[in-house]
Protein backbone atom coordinates (compact mmCIF):
# COMPACT_ATOMS: atom_id res chain seq x y z
CA UNK A 1 0.00 0.00 0.00
CA UNK A 2 2.77 2.47 0.89
CA UNK A 3 4.39 2.24 -2.94
CA UNK A 4 1.44 3.27 -4.00
CA UNK A 5 0.46 6.44 -1.94
CA UNK A 6 2.85 9.83 -1.87
CA UNK A 7 1.99 11.64 1.26
CA UNK A 8 1.96 15.46 0.74
CA UNK A 9 2.67 17.14 4.55
CA UNK A 10 3.52 21.15 5.79
CA UNK A 11 3.68 22.17 9.54
CA UNK A 12 2.40 25.41 11.26
CA UNK A 13 4.86 26.22 13.78
CA UNK A 14 4.42 28.80 16.72
CA UNK A 15 6.84 30.15 18.38
CA UNK A 16 6.49 31.89 22.10
CA UNK A 17 9.24 34.69 21.79
CA UNK A 18 11.21 35.57 24.94
CA UNK A 19 10.96 39.38 25.13
CA UNK A 20 10.48 41.02 28.23
CA UNK A 21 7.01 42.71 27.77
CA UNK A 22 4.13 41.52 25.22
CA UNK A 23 3.56 42.33 21.66
CA UNK A 24 1.52 45.60 22.00
CA UNK A 25 1.31 46.37 25.97
CA UNK A 26 4.14 46.50 28.31
CA UNK A 27 2.72 43.60 30.66
CA UNK A 28 5.41 41.44 32.08
CA UNK A 29 6.13 38.05 29.65
CA UNK A 30 5.96 35.99 32.42
CA UNK A 31 4.94 31.85 33.02
CA UNK A 32 3.55 30.62 36.58
CA UNK A 33 2.15 34.00 37.83
CA UNK A 34 -0.85 34.64 40.42
CA UNK A 35 -3.61 34.60 37.46
CA UNK A 36 -4.37 37.67 35.77
CA UNK A 37 -1.62 39.50 37.17
CA UNK A 38 0.03 40.57 33.90
CA UNK A 39 -2.93 41.83 32.37
CA UNK A 40 -4.03 45.52 31.04
CA UNK A 41 -6.93 47.17 29.55
CA UNK A 42 -4.52 46.88 25.95
CA UNK A 43 -4.51 42.98 26.29
CA UNK A 44 -7.44 42.64 28.55
CA UNK A 45 -9.15 43.73 25.15
CA UNK A 46 -10.75 46.77 27.00
CA UNK A 47 -12.80 49.32 24.33
CA UNK A 48 -10.99 52.35 24.22
CA UNK A 49 -6.91 51.00 24.83
CA UNK A 50 -4.41 51.30 22.18
CA UNK A 51 -1.94 48.80 21.19
CA UNK A 52 1.41 50.48 20.12
CA UNK A 53 4.24 47.54 18.84
CA UNK A 54 7.16 45.82 20.80
CA UNK A 55 10.00 46.36 18.25
CA UNK A 56 11.95 43.55 19.78
CA UNK A 57 9.46 41.70 18.20
CA UNK A 58 10.15 42.95 14.68
CA UNK A 59 13.91 42.13 15.45
CA UNK A 60 13.38 38.65 17.01
CA UNK A 61 11.04 37.99 13.64
CA UNK A 62 13.88 39.23 11.09
CA UNK A 63 16.56 37.24 13.07
CA UNK A 64 14.16 33.67 12.13
CA UNK A 65 13.57 35.55 8.73
CA UNK A 66 17.30 35.50 7.81
CA UNK A 67 18.44 32.18 9.20
CA UNK A 68 15.66 30.39 6.88
CA UNK A 69 16.70 32.09 4.11
CA UNK A 70 13.29 34.31 4.03
CA UNK A 71 12.73 37.29 1.72
CA UNK A 72 12.21 40.54 4.69
CA UNK A 73 9.79 42.69 3.73
CA UNK A 74 10.03 46.52 3.15
CA UNK A 75 6.32 47.10 4.07
CA UNK A 76 4.54 45.35 7.01
CA UNK A 77 1.40 45.43 8.42
CA UNK A 78 -1.32 44.02 11.07
CA UNK A 79 -4.73 42.65 10.45
CA UNK A 80 -7.55 41.54 12.83
CA UNK A 81 -8.71 38.11 12.66
CA UNK A 82 -12.24 38.32 14.09
CA UNK A 83 -13.42 35.31 16.21
CA UNK A 84 -15.34 34.75 19.83
CA UNK A 85 -13.45 32.71 21.83
CA UNK A 86 -13.47 33.02 25.64
CA UNK A 87 -9.42 32.91 25.82
CA UNK A 88 -9.78 35.91 23.43
CA UNK A 89 -11.00 39.20 25.28
CA UNK A 90 -11.16 41.75 22.69
CA UNK A 91 -12.87 39.17 20.36
CA UNK A 92 -10.51 39.71 17.90
CA UNK A 93 -6.63 37.72 17.03
CA UNK A 94 -4.16 40.73 16.27
CA UNK A 95 -1.56 38.98 13.46
CA UNK A 96 -0.78 39.79 9.80
CA UNK A 97 -2.70 39.47 6.85
CA UNK A 98 -0.98 39.65 2.97
CA UNK A 99 1.90 41.34 3.68
CA UNK A 100 4.07 39.83 6.72
CA UNK A 101 7.22 40.28 7.79
CA UNK A 102 8.73 37.39 5.87
CA UNK A 103 8.20 35.20 3.40
CA UNK A 104 9.91 32.94 0.52
CA UNK A 105 12.46 31.29 2.97
CA UNK A 106 13.68 27.43 2.69
CA UNK A 107 15.12 25.00 5.43
CA UNK A 108 17.67 22.49 4.17
CA UNK A 109 16.57 19.41 5.88
CA UNK A 110 18.59 16.37 7.40
CA UNK A 111 16.51 13.27 7.41
CA UNK A 112 18.52 10.05 8.61
CA UNK A 113 21.61 11.44 6.41
CA UNK A 114 19.22 12.52 3.11
CA UNK A 115 19.13 15.85 2.34
CA UNK A 116 15.92 17.85 1.45
CA UNK A 117 15.02 21.64 0.47
CA UNK A 118 11.96 22.30 2.42
CA UNK A 119 10.27 25.74 1.72
CA UNK A 120 8.70 28.31 3.95
CA UNK A 121 5.74 30.06 2.94
CA UNK A 122 6.02 33.02 5.58
CA UNK A 123 6.68 34.09 8.76
CA UNK A 124 4.25 36.56 10.66
CA UNK A 125 4.01 38.13 14.06
CA UNK A 126 0.95 37.77 15.99
CA UNK A 127 -0.09 37.91 19.61
CA UNK A 128 -1.22 34.86 21.84
CA UNK A 129 -4.77 33.86 23.12
CA UNK A 130 -5.26 33.39 26.98
CA UNK A 131 -5.47 30.17 28.85
CA UNK A 132 -8.79 28.75 29.93
CA UNK A 133 -9.40 25.70 33.20
CA UNK A 134 -12.40 23.97 32.50
CA UNK A 135 -14.34 22.91 35.67
CA UNK A 136 -15.21 19.41 35.73
CA UNK A 137 -13.32 16.56 34.74
CA UNK A 138 -13.26 17.08 31.30
CA UNK A 139 -14.27 19.89 28.58
CA UNK A 140 -17.73 18.26 27.81
CA UNK A 141 -18.93 17.83 31.05
CA UNK A 142 -17.41 20.94 32.66
CA UNK A 143 -20.42 23.63 33.55
CA UNK A 144 -18.37 26.74 32.95
CA UNK A 145 -14.37 27.87 32.24
CA UNK A 146 -12.18 30.11 34.12
CA UNK A 147 -10.43 32.23 31.72
CA UNK A 148 -6.33 33.95 32.88
CA UNK A 149 -5.09 36.19 30.73
CA UNK A 150 -1.33 36.16 31.84
CA UNK A 151 -0.47 34.80 28.47
CA UNK A 152 -3.21 36.72 26.05
CA UNK A 153 -0.78 39.32 23.93
CA UNK A 154 2.41 37.43 24.34
CA UNK A 155 3.94 37.49 21.67
CA UNK A 156 4.13 34.72 19.07
CA UNK A 157 5.76 33.78 15.56
CA UNK A 158 3.91 31.36 12.95
CA UNK A 159 6.33 29.59 10.70
CA UNK A 160 4.12 28.24 7.87
CA UNK A 161 6.12 25.68 5.59
CA UNK A 162 5.42 24.51 1.82
CA UNK A 163 3.51 21.32 1.59
CA UNK A 164 6.71 20.10 0.68
CA UNK A 165 7.32 17.49 3.43
CA UNK A 166 6.81 13.83 2.19
CA UNK A 167 6.89 11.66 5.39
CA UNK A 168 6.88 11.90 9.21
CA UNK A 169 10.73 11.41 9.83
CA UNK A 170 10.99 14.72 7.13
CA UNK A 171 8.60 16.75 9.21
CA UNK A 172 10.30 15.67 12.54
CA UNK A 173 13.77 16.34 11.54
CA UNK A 174 12.00 19.77 9.72
CA UNK A 175 10.56 20.49 13.25
CA UNK A 176 13.76 19.91 15.45
CA UNK A 177 16.00 22.00 12.84
CA UNK A 178 14.36 24.58 13.02
CA UNK A 179 13.88 24.35 16.34
CA UNK A 180 17.77 23.97 16.94
CA UNK A 181 17.52 27.68 14.61
CA UNK A 182 15.49 29.12 17.24
CA UNK A 183 17.49 28.20 20.07
CA UNK A 184 20.77 29.07 18.41
CA UNK A 185 19.18 33.06 18.26
CA UNK A 186 17.95 32.71 21.80
CA UNK A 187 14.31 34.51 20.64
CA UNK A 188 12.50 31.43 22.26
CA UNK A 189 12.53 28.37 25.38
CA UNK A 190 11.29 25.84 22.64
CA UNK A 191 9.86 23.98 25.02
CA UNK A 192 7.19 21.62 23.10
CA UNK A 193 6.33 20.28 26.60
CA UNK A 194 5.30 23.81 27.82
CA UNK A 195 3.66 25.17 24.89
CA UNK A 196 6.47 27.72 24.38
CA UNK A 197 6.74 25.57 20.73
CA UNK A 198 3.59 24.12 19.37
CA UNK A 199 3.03 22.60 15.94
CA UNK A 200 -0.04 21.65 13.54
CA UNK A 201 0.25 19.31 10.63
CA UNK A 202 -1.83 19.40 7.27
CA UNK A 203 -1.48 16.02 5.99
CA UNK A 204 -2.87 14.59 2.72
CA UNK A 205 -2.10 11.53 0.42
CA UNK A 206 -2.43 10.99 -3.31
CA UNK A 207 -1.47 8.69 -5.73
CA UNK A 208 2.33 8.13 -6.97
CA UNK A 209 2.76 10.20 -9.89
CA UNK A 210 -0.54 13.01 -9.18
CA UNK A 211 -0.07 16.03 -9.04
CA UNK A 212 -3.56 16.62 -7.73
CA UNK A 213 -3.10 16.82 -4.18
CA UNK A 214 -6.04 14.79 -1.74
CA UNK A 215 -8.13 16.17 0.82
CA UNK A 216 -6.21 17.88 3.46
CA UNK A 217 -6.58 17.00 7.18
CA UNK A 218 -5.21 19.57 9.86
CA UNK A 219 -4.14 17.71 13.28
CA UNK A 220 -3.72 19.54 16.10
CA UNK A 221 -2.49 18.87 20.11
CA UNK A 222 0.69 17.81 19.06
CA UNK A 223 3.17 18.20 22.27
CA UNK A 224 6.19 16.60 21.30
CA UNK A 225 8.36 15.30 18.81
CA UNK A 226 7.95 12.19 18.73
CA UNK A 227 4.22 13.06 19.15
CA UNK A 228 4.48 15.08 16.04
CA UNK A 229 5.86 12.00 13.84
CA UNK A 230 3.57 9.44 15.91
CA UNK A 231 0.12 11.60 14.54
CA UNK A 232 1.75 12.19 10.89
CA UNK A 233 2.56 8.13 10.76
CA UNK A 234 -0.80 7.60 11.72
CA UNK A 235 -2.34 9.99 9.11
CA UNK A 236 -1.07 8.91 6.55
CA UNK A 237 -2.04 5.37 7.16
CA UNK A 238 -5.42 6.01 7.86
CA UNK A 239 -5.87 7.97 4.54
CA UNK A 240 -4.33 5.44 2.51
CA UNK A 241 -6.61 2.57 3.79
CA UNK A 242 -9.69 5.44 3.63
CA UNK A 243 -8.37 5.96 -0.30
CA UNK A 244 -7.99 2.28 -0.72
CA UNK A 245 -11.36 0.77 0.61
CA UNK A 246 -13.07 3.66 -1.11
CA UNK A 247 -14.66 5.84 2.16
CA UNK A 248 -14.83 8.97 1.65
CA UNK A 249 -12.14 11.73 3.89
CA UNK A 250 -12.94 15.06 4.71
CA UNK A 251 -11.52 18.08 5.37
CA UNK A 252 -11.92 18.65 8.48
CA UNK A 253 -9.36 19.17 11.97
CA UNK A 254 -8.60 16.40 14.40
CA UNK A 255 -6.55 16.08 17.18
CA UNK A 256 -4.30 13.40 18.28
CA UNK A 257 -4.59 11.56 21.37
CA UNK A 258 -1.27 10.21 22.78
CA UNK A 259 -2.66 7.74 24.80
CA UNK A 260 -4.82 6.11 22.09
CA UNK A 261 -2.17 6.44 19.23
CA UNK A 262 -5.13 7.53 17.35
CA UNK A 263 -6.54 10.96 15.71
CA UNK A 264 -9.89 12.24 16.47
CA UNK A 265 -12.19 14.46 14.52
CA UNK A 266 -12.92 17.64 16.15
CA UNK A 267 -14.71 19.52 13.95
CA UNK A 268 -15.81 19.86 10.22
CA UNK A 269 -13.86 22.27 8.69
CA UNK A 270 -17.30 22.35 5.34
CA UNK A 271 -18.69 25.14 7.59
CA UNK A 272 -15.62 27.32 7.18
CA UNK A 273 -14.91 30.18 9.72
CA UNK A 274 -15.69 33.71 8.72
CA UNK A 275 -12.82 35.32 10.09
CA UNK A 276 -13.69 38.50 8.40
CA UNK A 277 -9.92 40.25 8.36
CA UNK A 278 -9.44 43.63 7.90
CA UNK A 279 -6.35 46.04 8.71
CA UNK A 280 -5.73 47.15 12.28
CA UNK A 281 -7.02 50.45 12.50
CA UNK A 282 -5.11 51.24 16.09
CA UNK A 283 -1.57 49.61 14.14
CA UNK A 284 -0.36 51.99 11.69
CA UNK A 285 2.04 49.76 9.11
CA UNK A 286 6.01 49.26 9.58
CA UNK A 287 8.48 49.99 6.92
CA UNK A 288 11.73 47.92 7.33
CA UNK A 289 14.63 49.81 6.14
CA UNK A 290 17.40 47.73 4.86
CA UNK A 291 20.01 49.04 7.07
CA UNK A 292 17.56 47.78 10.14
CA UNK A 293 17.34 44.60 8.60
CA UNK A 294 21.36 44.62 7.70
CA UNK A 295 22.13 45.38 11.36
CA UNK A 296 20.34 42.11 12.23
CA UNK A 297 22.55 40.60 10.12
CA UNK A 298 25.60 41.43 10.67
CA UNK A 299 24.30 40.75 14.60
CA UNK A 300 23.16 36.97 13.88
CA UNK A 301 25.22 34.00 16.23
CA UNK A 302 26.68 31.20 14.60
CA UNK A 303 23.93 28.78 12.90
CA UNK A 304 23.96 24.73 13.85
CA UNK A 305 25.34 24.69 9.80
CA UNK A 306 27.81 26.73 10.44
CA UNK A 307 28.68 25.59 13.92
CA UNK A 308 28.48 21.85 12.78
CA UNK A 309 31.18 22.47 9.98
CA UNK A 310 33.47 24.01 12.17
CA UNK A 311 33.37 21.04 15.04
CA UNK A 312 34.23 19.17 11.98
CA UNK A 313 36.77 21.13 11.55
CA UNK A 314 37.98 20.78 14.83
CA UNK A 315 38.89 16.83 14.25
CA UNK A 316 35.13 15.82 14.83
CA UNK A 317 33.65 12.90 13.39
CA UNK A 318 30.51 13.99 11.35
CA UNK A 319 28.05 12.30 13.27
CA UNK A 320 29.47 13.60 17.00
CA UNK A 321 29.11 16.91 15.06
CA UNK A 322 25.57 16.69 14.41
CA UNK A 323 24.99 15.61 17.57
CA UNK A 324 26.50 18.27 19.50
CA UNK A 325 25.16 20.89 17.28
CA UNK A 326 21.45 19.83 17.59
CA UNK A 327 21.01 21.93 21.28
CA UNK A 328 22.25 24.86 21.63
CA UNK A 329 23.47 23.92 25.25
CA UNK A 330 25.47 20.84 24.17
CA UNK A 331 27.47 23.08 21.96
CA UNK A 332 27.62 25.67 23.93
CA UNK A 333 28.81 22.97 26.62
CA UNK A 334 31.51 21.43 24.14
CA UNK A 335 32.96 25.08 23.10
CA UNK A 336 33.38 25.79 26.46
CA UNK A 337 35.52 22.58 26.93
CA UNK A 338 37.75 22.92 24.13
CA UNK A 339 38.72 26.65 24.87
CA UNK A 340 40.55 24.87 27.62
CA UNK A 341 41.65 21.32 26.29
CA UNK A 342 42.01 21.07 22.48
CA UNK A 343 40.96 17.27 22.16
CA UNK A 344 37.81 17.50 20.59
CA UNK A 345 37.20 13.57 20.33
CA UNK A 346 38.11 12.70 23.85
CA UNK A 347 35.53 15.78 24.66
CA UNK A 348 32.32 14.64 23.06
CA UNK A 349 33.04 10.85 23.43
CA UNK A 350 32.89 11.98 26.99
CA UNK A 351 29.39 14.41 26.08
CA UNK A 352 27.73 11.73 24.26
CA UNK A 353 28.50 8.69 26.43
CA UNK A 354 29.05 9.30 30.41
CA UNK A 355 27.51 12.53 30.26
CA UNK A 356 24.51 12.64 28.19
CA UNK A 357 23.64 9.07 29.91
CA UNK A 358 23.90 10.97 33.38
CA UNK A 359 21.65 13.95 32.64
CA UNK A 360 19.56 11.86 31.21
CA UNK A 361 18.83 9.37 33.77
CA UNK A 362 19.01 12.92 36.42
CA UNK A 363 16.34 14.67 34.04
CA UNK A 364 18.81 17.79 34.00
CA UNK A 365 20.73 18.70 30.77
CA UNK A 366 23.56 20.72 29.29
CA UNK A 367 23.13 24.15 30.41
CA UNK A 368 22.88 23.11 34.32
CA UNK A 369 25.06 20.26 34.16
CA UNK A 370 25.96 19.02 37.89
CA UNK A 371 30.18 18.81 36.33
CA UNK A 372 30.44 21.77 34.37
CA UNK A 373 32.94 22.18 31.39
CA UNK A 374 36.05 22.89 33.91
CA UNK A 375 35.15 19.94 35.73
CA UNK A 376 35.51 17.43 32.54
CA UNK A 377 38.14 18.89 31.11
CA UNK A 378 40.18 18.24 34.52
CA UNK A 379 39.23 14.76 34.26
CA UNK A 380 40.30 14.22 30.99
CA UNK A 381 43.15 15.95 31.45
CA UNK A 382 44.26 13.41 33.99
CA UNK A 383 42.98 10.35 31.70
CA UNK A 384 45.52 11.97 29.71
CA UNK A 385 48.78 12.73 31.78
CA UNK A 386 47.93 9.04 33.12
CA UNK A 387 46.87 10.33 36.76
CA UNK A 388 44.08 8.10 36.56
CA UNK A 389 43.39 4.92 34.49
CA UNK A 390 40.15 5.56 32.62
CA UNK A 391 38.52 2.76 34.78
CA UNK A 392 39.04 4.65 37.94
CA UNK A 393 38.06 8.02 35.92
CA UNK A 394 34.39 6.53 35.36
CA UNK A 395 34.27 6.75 39.10
CA UNK A 396 35.66 9.77 39.57
CA UNK A 397 32.85 11.14 37.12
CA UNK A 398 29.95 9.37 38.85
CA UNK A 399 31.37 11.14 41.96
CA UNK A 400 31.58 14.14 40.64
CA UNK A 401 27.97 14.51 38.73
CA UNK A 402 26.64 13.39 42.15
CA UNK A 403 28.36 15.65 44.78
CA UNK A 404 29.60 18.43 42.17
CA UNK A 405 32.87 18.66 43.92
CA UNK A 406 36.09 18.80 41.36
CA UNK A 407 37.73 15.56 40.09
CA UNK A 408 41.14 16.96 41.51
CA UNK A 409 39.25 17.15 44.92
CA UNK A 410 38.19 13.76 44.75
CA UNK A 411 40.92 11.99 43.36
CA UNK A 412 43.00 13.31 46.23
CA UNK A 413 40.77 12.61 49.28
CA UNK A 414 40.19 8.81 47.95
CA UNK A 415 43.93 8.34 46.77
CA UNK A 416 43.04 6.92 43.74
CA UNK A 417 46.25 8.60 41.22
CA UNK A 418 47.78 6.35 39.40
CA UNK A 419 50.75 4.33 40.78
CA UNK A 420 53.48 4.76 37.97
CA UNK A 421 56.72 4.73 40.39
CA UNK A 422 58.58 2.14 38.97
CA UNK A 423 59.65 1.04 42.52
CA UNK A 424 56.44 0.36 44.04
CA UNK A 425 54.81 -1.37 40.85
CA UNK A 426 58.48 -3.56 41.01
CA UNK A 427 57.87 -4.87 44.48
CA UNK A 428 54.09 -5.63 44.59
CA UNK A 429 55.09 -7.74 40.91
CA UNK A 430 57.60 -9.21 43.10
CA UNK A 431 54.99 -10.77 45.18
CA UNK A 432 52.39 -11.80 42.18
CA UNK A 433 55.46 -13.86 41.10
CA UNK A 434 56.38 -14.99 44.47
CA UNK A 435 52.50 -15.83 44.83
CA UNK A 436 52.06 -17.73 41.35
CA UNK A 437 54.49 -19.94 40.77
CA UNK A 438 52.44 -21.83 38.54
CA UNK A 439 51.58 -19.28 35.91
CA UNK A 440 54.79 -18.51 36.24
CA UNK A 441 56.02 -21.82 35.23
CA UNK A 442 53.31 -21.74 32.40
CA UNK A 443 54.62 -18.30 30.86
CA UNK A 444 58.47 -19.66 31.03
CA UNK A 445 57.01 -23.13 28.82
CA UNK A 446 55.92 -20.66 26.24
CA UNK A 447 51.95 -20.14 27.25
CA UNK A 448 52.40 -16.39 26.89
CA UNK A 449 48.32 -15.90 27.63
CA UNK A 450 49.55 -16.42 30.84
CA UNK A 451 50.68 -12.68 31.78
CA UNK A 452 46.91 -11.77 31.41
CA UNK A 453 46.23 -13.52 34.85
CA UNK A 454 49.35 -12.23 36.40
CA UNK A 455 48.57 -8.45 35.35
CA UNK A 456 45.20 -9.13 36.76
CA UNK A 457 46.90 -10.14 39.92
CA UNK A 458 48.97 -6.75 40.35
CA UNK A 459 46.16 -4.78 39.26
CA UNK A 460 43.99 -6.40 42.02
CA UNK A 461 46.83 -5.92 44.77
CA UNK A 462 47.08 -2.14 43.63
CA UNK A 463 43.65 -1.78 44.00
CA UNK A 464 43.08 -0.68 40.56
CA UNK A 465 45.42 1.76 40.47
CA UNK A 466 48.75 0.66 39.07
CA UNK A 467 49.33 1.58 35.69
CA UNK A 468 48.51 -1.13 33.12
CA UNK A 469 51.19 -0.64 30.77
CA UNK A 470 54.10 -0.93 33.53
CA UNK A 471 52.70 -3.87 34.98
CA UNK A 472 53.12 -5.20 32.09
CA UNK A 473 56.50 -4.09 30.67
CA UNK A 474 57.36 -5.15 34.50
CA UNK A 475 56.00 -8.55 34.53
CA UNK A 476 57.58 -9.26 31.14
CA UNK A 477 61.23 -8.45 32.38
CA UNK A 478 60.98 -9.65 35.76
CA UNK A 479 59.83 -13.13 34.05
CA UNK A 480 62.42 -12.89 30.95
CA UNK A 481 65.23 -12.29 33.87
CA UNK B 1 -28.52 42.61 1.40
CA UNK B 2 -31.25 40.11 1.65
CA UNK B 3 -32.65 39.28 5.16
CA UNK B 4 -30.65 36.04 4.61
CA UNK B 5 -27.00 38.07 4.69
CA UNK B 6 -28.48 40.18 7.56
CA UNK B 7 -28.69 37.36 9.68
CA UNK B 8 -25.65 35.56 8.89
CA UNK B 9 -23.86 38.64 9.78
CA UNK B 10 -25.83 39.22 12.90
CA UNK B 11 -24.83 35.51 14.07
CA UNK B 12 -20.90 36.01 13.12
CA UNK B 13 -20.86 39.39 15.20
CA UNK B 14 -22.58 38.19 18.18
CA UNK B 15 -25.60 40.41 17.64
CA UNK B 16 -29.26 39.49 18.35
CA UNK B 17 -31.98 40.71 16.62
CA UNK B 18 -35.58 40.82 16.99
CA UNK B 19 -38.42 39.28 14.95
CA UNK B 20 -38.96 40.73 11.82
CA UNK B 21 -36.14 42.89 12.30
CA UNK B 22 -33.75 40.94 9.46
CA UNK B 23 -35.95 42.56 7.12
CA UNK B 24 -36.16 45.91 7.98
CA UNK B 25 -32.35 45.93 8.80
CA UNK B 26 -31.51 44.48 4.75
CA UNK B 27 -33.83 47.52 3.81
CA UNK B 28 -31.74 50.21 5.68
CA UNK B 29 -28.69 48.45 5.15
CA UNK B 30 -29.14 47.96 1.03
CA UNK B 31 -29.33 51.62 0.96
CA UNK B 32 -26.53 52.55 2.64
CA UNK B 33 -24.45 50.43 0.29
CA UNK B 34 -26.33 51.79 -2.09
CA UNK B 35 -25.18 55.40 -1.19
CA UNK B 36 -21.37 54.53 -0.53
CA UNK B 37 -20.69 52.60 -3.39
CA UNK B 38 -20.34 55.99 -5.13
CA UNK B 39 -16.85 55.70 -3.79
CA UNK B 40 -16.57 53.11 -7.09
CA UNK B 41 -16.83 55.54 -9.35
CA UNK B 42 -13.56 57.25 -8.67
CA UNK B 43 -10.19 56.44 -10.47
CA UNK B 44 -7.91 54.41 -7.68
CA UNK B 45 -5.49 53.30 -10.63
CA UNK B 46 -2.07 52.98 -8.90
CA UNK B 47 -3.49 53.68 -5.56
CA UNK B 48 -2.21 51.36 -3.00
CA UNK B 49 -5.48 50.39 -0.77
CA UNK B 50 -5.85 53.03 2.70
CA UNK B 51 -4.39 50.48 5.75
CA UNK B 52 -4.09 53.48 8.08
CA UNK B 53 -6.36 56.51 7.77
CA UNK B 54 -2.74 59.27 8.89
CA UNK B 55 0.65 59.11 7.46
CA UNK B 56 2.19 57.74 10.05
CA UNK B 57 4.22 54.42 10.22
CA UNK B 58 6.78 52.49 12.26
CA UNK B 59 5.09 53.70 15.89
CA UNK B 60 7.06 50.93 18.25
CA UNK B 61 8.03 51.17 21.45
CA UNK B 62 11.19 49.91 23.31
CA UNK B 63 10.49 45.97 24.67
CA UNK B 64 10.27 47.45 28.60
CA UNK B 65 8.13 45.66 31.33
CA UNK B 66 6.02 47.60 33.84
CA UNK B 67 2.90 45.84 35.47
CA UNK B 68 -0.52 47.12 35.21
CA UNK B 69 -1.40 46.67 38.65
CA UNK B 70 -5.13 46.93 39.01
CA UNK B 71 -5.94 43.12 38.76
CA UNK B 72 -9.01 43.93 41.44
CA UNK B 73 -9.61 47.29 39.23
CA UNK B 74 -9.91 44.70 35.72
CA UNK B 75 -11.83 41.81 37.89
CA UNK B 76 -14.76 44.29 38.84
CA UNK B 77 -15.64 44.71 35.31
CA UNK B 78 -16.51 41.20 34.64
CA UNK B 79 -19.95 39.48 35.37
CA UNK B 80 -18.37 37.03 37.40
CA UNK B 81 -15.07 35.96 38.49
CA UNK B 82 -13.88 33.25 40.60
CA UNK B 83 -10.01 32.66 42.69
CA UNK B 84 -8.75 35.44 40.22
CA UNK B 85 -10.19 34.31 36.76
CA UNK B 86 -12.97 35.19 34.46
CA UNK B 87 -15.36 33.17 34.82
CA UNK B 88 -16.93 32.25 31.54
CA UNK B 89 -19.63 29.85 30.52
CA UNK B 90 -19.18 26.38 29.10
CA UNK B 91 -17.57 26.10 25.95
CA UNK B 92 -19.37 23.38 23.99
Amino acid sequence: MYDKYQPVIGLEVHVELKTKSKIFCTCPVAFGCEPNTNVCPVCGGLPGSLPVLNKEVVNMAIKLGLAVNCQIAEYTDFYRKNYFYPDLPSNYQITQGDDPICAKGHLEVDTDGVKTKVGITRIHMEEDAGKLVHSGDTISTSQYAMADFNRTGTPLLEIVSEPDIRSAAEARAYLEQLKAIVEYLDISDCKMEEGSLRCDANISVMPKGSDVYGTRVEVKNLNSFKAVQKAIEYEIYRQMCALEDGTPLYQETRTWDDGKGVTLSMRSKESAQDYRYFPDPNLPPVYVSREWVDGIRESLPEMPKERKARLIELGLPEYDAKIITSSKAMADYFDACYEKYQEAKAISNWMMGDLSAALNSAGQDFKNSPVTPDMLVELLKFIADDTISGKIAKTVFEEAFQTGKAPGEIVKEKGLVQIKDTGAIGEMVDQVIAANPQSVTDYQAGKKQAIGFLVGQVMKLSQGKANPGMVNKLLQEKLSE
Amino acid sequence: MTPEQVERAAKIAMIQIGEGEAEILAKELTEIIDYVSMVKDVDTEGVPPTIHVLPISNVMREDEASSFGNREGLLSQAPETENGHFKVPRII
